[in-house]
């Protein structure tokens, strides 16, 4: 009994120190800063992923024109003198989105869709044609923003500017 | 009498091991409740700060009597404002939207930026002009003012930025008899002192300049769109059409719904009969019938056709669906598909504000995107007057060192949605190419662009 308890705690701590260091690997990008076509924001490979984040939190099972949808307010915020001027900037905008108040943002994993719908917004796609807000009707949300223009609804989201 | 001794002792350790894990949290919440409050304190006394400052330089602006002074003076302005701008908008009020404040602030940043390169170019302020910065100095030391009304608050901790983030016990229901109803809250609500100041900023008047922040943008109004209203029964068709024609199938509508944005459409939802499971959208303009835009975002398998052959198919393809003179400008690669960028061209003229986005599936051929937003909402009949300098002149205005590649005439955009021709002048400076724009009518040099190559294609910034 006591000589397996010797190799368990080294054993343990090699373990430990393993997966350390695959999740510090796993955190150094390997890609390149990539700018986008000229007049829609630069944006670098980390804030593509932050805005697949943000999509896939978000307008996870939402069409595919939503999840465009969703990347296309982020970045219709960013160029509107309402909101902060950069893509983080508006993505952690203090109870700006509830996937990033309560962590979602972080734990999702399937990004593939959400990834394509970011770079189709990057590169200028927007099916709400300039809206600055979206809210889930069925959800409770402020009765302020029942007041701006709605433009359109696609899936279970109601887009307005 | 043992068994009960150890479950005795069992649950006053697990007692000791709550009440031990309940202080551990409480410190740990603690420290956090600090940073967060620390992180507050610092974005509310940044704001108020940056105001005041904004408040002074915009009041040394319009005392100053040096062009070089005043261009310095304003920039500083729009660089505090435009600070004031951020730190407001990481302050955490929830249930509160700032918006008016925030819009002032930008609005007021940009115009200065405006101002000031203005002024570096030698041009004078206008009567107009002087009257807006007066304005808008006017306002921001009426906000200055109500912060330093708010900031009272603050220093008495009566705000406290952290308590935004904790969680409310549910209110008790009043049913219950022998808790007293207790009175509506009379105490202000602490962020009551921004809610009106905001209040206070949506009564300004608008503000009109060229740049990206100007209200005039706000109405922006599509201009290439035909004239007659289409229902939709015709929208249905045109985009079944297009779809169709775009994706060598044959789809079923499977639901359509309004949108009324920038431009008025049918935002039209497809299946594909033949390939079941794949889905597309589309929308079609209620003036015109246009198909404005139009997303198939099927997976593509590996590139099997190369780059150009793919931008021969979008070029044909333009060109059955009636677009006039469209010359490609940039490429750029996503995945196994690339997007292709054409403007359109009046004579030797190319016209970047009318742009459209072809995107082509490199694995058949297939048009897998298309965006005609932009085109639509420049595209006009345009009187382009003839340019007044000539090739030569523009390039002997160039640096020596810089090697030119090509030139051609071209009509941009500028921030402010205003149309200027000019000479785009294709210059490489080692071995980094450089796109540079003297206005055709006063030689003045308006814009640098840098391209970039990337693989699959290029960018510009």
């Amino acid at each position: 009994m006591v000589k397996q308890w010797k190799y368990i705690l080294p054993l343990g701590a090699a373990i430990l120190l393993l997966i350390g260091a695959l999740w510090a690997g796993s955190q150094i990008s390997g890609k390149r800063i990539q700018p986008t076509q000229a007049g829609v924001p630069v944006a670098t490979s980390d804030e593509i992923n932050l805005m697949a984040r943000l999509i896939a939190a978000e307008a996870g099972g939402e069409p595919y024109e939503g999840q465009v949808a969703v990347g296309a307010v982020v970045l219709n915020r960013v160029r509107s003198p309402l909101f902060p001027p950069t893509i983080s900037g508006v993505i952690y905008e203090p109870w700006a989105f509830e996937s990033v108040h309560n962590g979602l943002i972080w734990r999702v994993t399937d990004l593939t869709t959400a990834t394509s719908a970011a770079i189709d917004a990057l590169n200028g796609w927007d099916p709400t044609y300039g809206a600055l807000f979206f809210w889930n009707p069925a959800k409770p949300v402020s009765p302020w923003v029942w007041t701006r223009t709605i433009i359109t609804q696609i899936g279970r989201h109601i887009f307005a500017r | 009498m043992n068994y009960k001794k150890w479950t005795s002792w069992a649950f006053f350790l697990l007692l000791l091991a709550a009440i031990s894990w309940g202080f551990w949290e409480r410190a740990n919440r603690m420290a956090l409740v600090h940073a967060v409050e620390g992180s507050g304190q610092r974005d509310f006394y940044n704001l108020l700060s940056q105001v005041e400052q904004g408040e002074v330089s915009l009041g040394k602006a319009l005392v100053s009597s040096s062009q070089a002074q005043l261009a310095a003076l304003l920039t500083q302005a729009s660089n505090q404002a435009a600070g004031a701008q951020s730190s407001l908008s990481q302050l955490p009020t929830p249930g509160i939207n700032l918006i008016s404040t925030r819009k002032f602030l930008a609005q007021t940043a940009d115009y200065c930026q405006y101002l000031a390169q203005k002024v570096a170019r030698g041009q004078s302020l206008s009567q107009e002009e002087i009257q807006n910065l007066s304005r808008l100095r006017q306002e921001m030391g009426r906000l200055a003012a109500d912060l330093h009304n708010i900031e009272g608050q603050v220093a008495a901790r009566a705000i406290k930025w952290s308590s935004f983030y904790s969680l409310h016990m549910p209110s008790l229901p009043r049913t219950i008899a022998w808790l007293k109803a207790r009175p509506v809250q009379s105490t202000p609500h602490p962020l009551e002192g921004f809610v009106n100041t905001d209040r206070h900023l949506q009564t300004l008047p608008s503000l009109n300049y060229d740049g990206p922040f100007s209200d005039h943008l706000e109405k922006a109004r599509p201009l290439g769109l035909a004239a007659h209203v289409v229902d939709q029964p015709t929208a249905e068709k045109n985009a079944l059409k297009f779809a169709n024609d775009a994706s060598g199938t044959t789809y079923r509508i499977t639901g359509v719904n309004p949108v009324n944005g920038r431009i008025p459409c049918f935002g039209i939802s497809l299946a594909d009969e033949k390939r079941p499971g794949r889905q597309a959208r589309i929308d079609v303009s209620r003036q015109g019938g246009h198909i404005i835009s139009f997303l198939n975002p099927r997976p593509v398998e590996a590139p099997a056709i190369d780059i150009k052959s793919a931008q021969e198919r979008a070029i044909a393809f333009l060109k059955a669906q009636g677009f006039p003179d469209m010359v490609p400008t940039y490429t750029v690669a996503q995945g196994s598909t690339q997007i292709f960028t054409f403007a359109a061209r009046e004579r030797d003229i190319i016209l970047y504000p009318d742009q459209v986005k072809v995107k082509v599936a490199l694995d058949n051929g297939e048009i897998v995107g298309f965006d005609a937003t932009p085109f639509f909402m420049a595209h006009h009949n345009r009187d382009l007057p003839a340019p007044r300098i000539s090739a030569k002149e523009v390039t002997a205005k160039l640096k020596p060192h810089l090697k030119v590649e090509g030139i051609r005439l071209a009509l941009i955009p500028t921030g402010g949605g205003r149309e200027v021709l000019t000479y785009e002048v294709s210059t490489k400076l080692d071995a980094e190419r450089y796109l540079i724009y003297f206005n055709a009518l006063t030689g003045e040099e308006e814009k640098i662009m840098k391209i970039i190559d990337v693989p699959g294609g290029q960018l510009t910034m």
